[in-house]
């Protein structure tokens, strides 16, 4: 299956793209493995996360209770559609640039 | 800032980061191993199952006691993972050399129970279940380092 280029600016924020091309690459990741790997604050994470989950491309869930507690966090079918997309469209902008290129 | 007016290097910068952030996701999947007590409630299961086979011969109902008990130890394994790699990376093209250990297990078993069985030993699914006890835990590291490498290559 093809997929269509389709610019996506929720994601193209440069901390989005990176929250959203590590979900990408797995089927859930947990909520630390996200903030360290991107090296921010927990605040600074959920806030894109929840932006991020308010357009539905990303589902959230919680596990366990207390000092056990983990938050998963998943891409949904859109949100991998919506990536899918913005990726073909990057690659499409260089691709047509270098076209262009005499 | 629309498709429009992107210029190039930034379209650049985040494929390359969409790449790097990838590689980082796989890194950490080829990085991570079962943990000890995974390993031994496995090993727990098999030892057990095998000795009750010299008493009850009904394999059936093993089978799926032990089956049942695997099961059991995915939900914490699965709780200890801080990611979990996206099915298409999963392929038998990647995991064979978990899939061949496996088999040997269930072969190791199969043909020292055989054997002992032939020989008259005492025991001989008690004795079948150490020697594929002791198969599983030692193939396991090399298994795991050899799917850890198909990862990162297949990268």
């Amino acid at each position: 299956m093809t997929i269509a280029p389709a610019f996506d600016e929720l994601i193209h924020a440069p901390t989005r793209l990176s929250i959203v091309a590590l979900l990408a690459a797995s089927q859930w990741a947990e909520f630390t493995f996200v903030r360290d790997s991107l090296g921010m604050s927990d605040s600074a994470l959920s806030k894109q996360v929840s932006t991020l989950e308010e357009a539905g491309y990303v589902t959230v869930r919680k596990t366990g209770a207390g000092r056990n507690r983990r938050t998963h966090i998943r891409l949904s079918p859109r949100g991998r559609r919506a990536f899918a997309g913005h990726a073909a469209a990057l690659q499409q902008i260089i691709a047509d640039a270098a076209a262009r290129t005499p | 800032m629309g498709e429009a007016v992107m210029d190039t290097g930034d379209a650049r910068e985040g494929l390359a980061d969409i790449q790097a952030r990838q590689a980082q996701v796989l890194e950490e999947a080829a990085r991570w191993r079962w943990p000890w007590w995974y390993v031994a409630g496995t090993v727990t299961l098999m030892l057990a199952v095998s000795a009750a086979l010299d008493f009850h011969n009904d394999a059936a109902l093993f089978t799926v006691v032990y089956c049942c008990g695997v099961a059991l130890l995915q939900v914490p394994l699965i709780a200890s993972m801080r990611v979990r790699l996206h099915r298409s990376r999963y392929t038998l093209r990647v995991t064979w050399p978990l899939a061949v250990l496996l088999i040997a297990v269930a072969a190791v078993y199969a043909l020292a129970r055989l054997a002992l069985t032939a020989a008259g030993a005492p025991l001989p699914s008690t004795i079948a279940g150490v020697l594929m006890a002791g198969t599983y835990a030692a193939g396991l590291h090399a298994a795991q380092g050899a799917t850890a490498q198909r990862l990162r290559a297949g990268r």
